[in-house]
């Protein structure tokens, strides 16, 4: 199992050597020099003296790969440099944001594992019933809708229509409901369409059927065999979108005013905050390694072939 | 080939791709000849008509600016789609053309092909957009470009499993002892066998790539204002839901869209399925 999970994560080292390359490039070769910016940043007068002297301290005038080994150092050390926008360390700010994102995530994940297990049942209680063929519209409807639209049809219905829910921010638990379920939709309906089929396959094979047999409810069995097993794939690909997740994230939180890493990262693109996008960066890099870390290990212990040391 | 038209022919007569596939063409049609049915400029502005309901004139309403809603939802339709073909076109050739060669090939091309799409399938897709954005300034071209450095590699991968699975069969087997080259096999048998499964992917590919766009452009990413795009229309109603009319059709034809696509593809895989047992 260690081997195969070795061999998982050296696939991942080019992708992240390359992206950390990229995002040191992005904030010393392009399109503004680093010694202006830090200049600016400071407000401090551009002249040429100053420039030198910043050059000489930030290590600008060392070859590339020295002041990339130097920067590495000092990312691996959790330095990301200051944002130019709030003159915080990009560190501090980013770990704030990460909160918010990670509850909107987690609560996303919530809807999806409560809906798509419900309507997985109950689609597959009578297949091709009148309940499954609506949930079958429904994760079709599901997967095709824009993300920033679902989330203004929520907001004029539940919050501008019927006065239930907030419209935008992050104060108490209410403001969690309408972003994580908008995020959460396509998910629900992929998920649910998963589920529908494993459900469909296992309650056809022997071991449920004996388990029926031996005079269990249904609801026993459904309980004890079904589902942990119908969960599986699921568990294993939610690793897998957690990337598009991220992705979907940006959106919705930028519907809602949701002060996470999504909505972080599109006000520094358009400041043309640099050490923060590149923090952005970083940070979904290690993300991702987690989570496929994370994947590959779930992988590894419900998979008995790669747990026993098989290839 | 008759076959084929058979399949070709089971595949339209489906009631449901009928329907999809009419509404898509529609609003296609209606897109391109934006230039002569759209009522007005989509970029002239009558600030004395802003937030006008629905009427003979403007049939959808007008927005803050008194632009007409359906002139921009014509338009907009023209760069949405448009951009979302470019994309999908773009990254379809090269990917099923490189997917393959790395199939027939084999070796180690081939498995960097396979773990490199791994590995990038669970990778956020923004992270790539915004180091082209912040590298080459906000835009379109930006996010294209960005789109377009990642996306090939799923028709790549696609490509070569099913090439894969066509090279074992006795057809390509007799037509190598016949003496075919790999040009000849590559493009005469592989291509044709996976073409059908290669174009509901596409179908399928090309609702996600307008939903990026789209998103990239609500971002604010994309495509700019005063240029009109569905998810950049989206953007300016968002400071005015009070007129909810300004958000609303430019979503509901992403939605049209999206929906027909997927449709579309999932019926000619089903086609397909139906047509190998």
């Amino acid at each position: 199992m260690l081997r195969y999970i070795g061999k998982q994560i050296l696939w991942l080292v080019p992708l992240l050597l390359l992206v950390s390359i990229l995002s040191f490039v992005l904030v010393r070769k392009l399109p503004e020099d680093a010694a202006t910016a830090y200049l600016n940043s400071v407000n401090a007068p551009l002249t040429e003296e100053a420039l030198a002297a910043v050059r000489a301290e930030l290590g600008l005038d060392k070859p590339l790969s020295v002041q990339y080994g130097r920067w590495l150092r000092q990312v691996l050390r959790g330095d990301l440099g200051y944002s130019y926008q709030t003159k915080r360390p990009v560190a501090e700010e980013l770990a704030e944001d990460l909160r918010y994102t990670g509850q909107l995530a987690l609560a996303a994940l919530g809807w999806v594992l409560f809906l798509s297990v419900t309507l997985g049942l109950l689609s597959t209680r009578h297949p091709n019933g009148l309940a499954d063929s609506v949930i079958r519209a429904f994760t079709f409807l599901g997967a095709s809708m824009p993300k920033f639209w679902l989330g203004f049809l929520l907001v004029s219905l539940f919050s501008l229509r019927w006065n239930l829910l907030p419209v935008q921010g992050a104060t108490s638990w209410k403001h969690l409901i309408l972003p994580s379920f908008t995020l959460a939709c396509s998910y629900i309906a992929t998920y649910t369409k998963l589920l529908r089929s494993s459900i469909l396959e296992l309650q056809s094979q022997g071991f449920v059927r004996y388990a029926r047999v031996r005079g269990f409810s249904r609801r026993a069995v459904t309980l004890r065999h079904v589902i942990p097993n119908a969960l599986i794939p699921v568990l294993t690909s939610l690793g897998l979108h957690l990337g598009s997740m991220m992705s979907g994230a940006v959106i919705v939180e930028n519907v809602f005013a949701w002060p996470g890493l999504g909505r972080m990262c599109v006000s520094a693109v358009n400041a043309r905050n640099y050490p923060m996008i590149q923090g952005y960066i970083l940070l979904m890099s290690a993300l991702f390694i987690l989570a496929n870390l994370a994947a590959d290990l779930v992988c590894a212990m419900l998979n008995p072939r790669l747990r026993l040391g098989g290839s | 080939m008759r076959q084929k038209n058979g399949m070709l022919g089971r595949f339209l007569r489906r009631p449901t791709v009928i329907v999809y596939l009419t509404l898509l063409g529609v609003l296609v049609a209606a897109c391109l000849l934006a230039p002569v049915l759209s009522p007005f400029d989509p970029a002239f502005m009558d600030i004395s008509l802003k937030f006008a309901p629905p009427s003979p004139v403007h049939p959808l309403g007008t927005d803050y600016l008194g632009r007409d809603i359906l002139s921009r939802v014509l338009w907009g339709g023209r760069n949405t789609m448009g951009y979302a073909a470019l994309v999908t076109l773009f990254s379809a050739l090269p990917g099923t053309g490189v997917g393959m060669l790395s199939g027939w090939t084999g070796g180690w091309a081939d498995e960097a092909i396979t773990k490199a799409s791994d590995v990038l399938r669970a990778f956020p897709s923004i992270v790539f957009v915004l180091i082209i954005v912040s590298a080459l300034g906000i835009g379109i071209q930006s996010v294209c470009l960005a789109m377009l450095t990642t996306r090939w590699i799923w028709y790549a991968r696609m490509a070569r499993n099913l090439a894969r699975a066509e090279l074992t069969r006795t057809s390509i087997m007799a037509s190598r002892l016949a003496g075919s080259r790999w040009p000849r096999l590559l493009t005469r048998h592989i291509l044709p066998a996976i073409l059908p499964q290669m174009l509901a992917v596409l179908a399928i590919d090309f609702g996600s790539t307008l939903l990026a766009i789209s998103g990239y452009s609500f971002l604010g990413l994309g495509i700019l204002a005063p240029l009109p795009e569905w998810g950049a229309m989206i953007n300016d109603g968002r400071n005015y839901m009070e007129h909810p009319g300004m958000m609303f059709w430019p979503g509901l034809c992403v939605l049209v869209v999206v929906i027909s696509v997927n449709l579309l593809g999932d019926r000619l895989r089903d086609t397909l399925e139906e047509n190998r047992t």
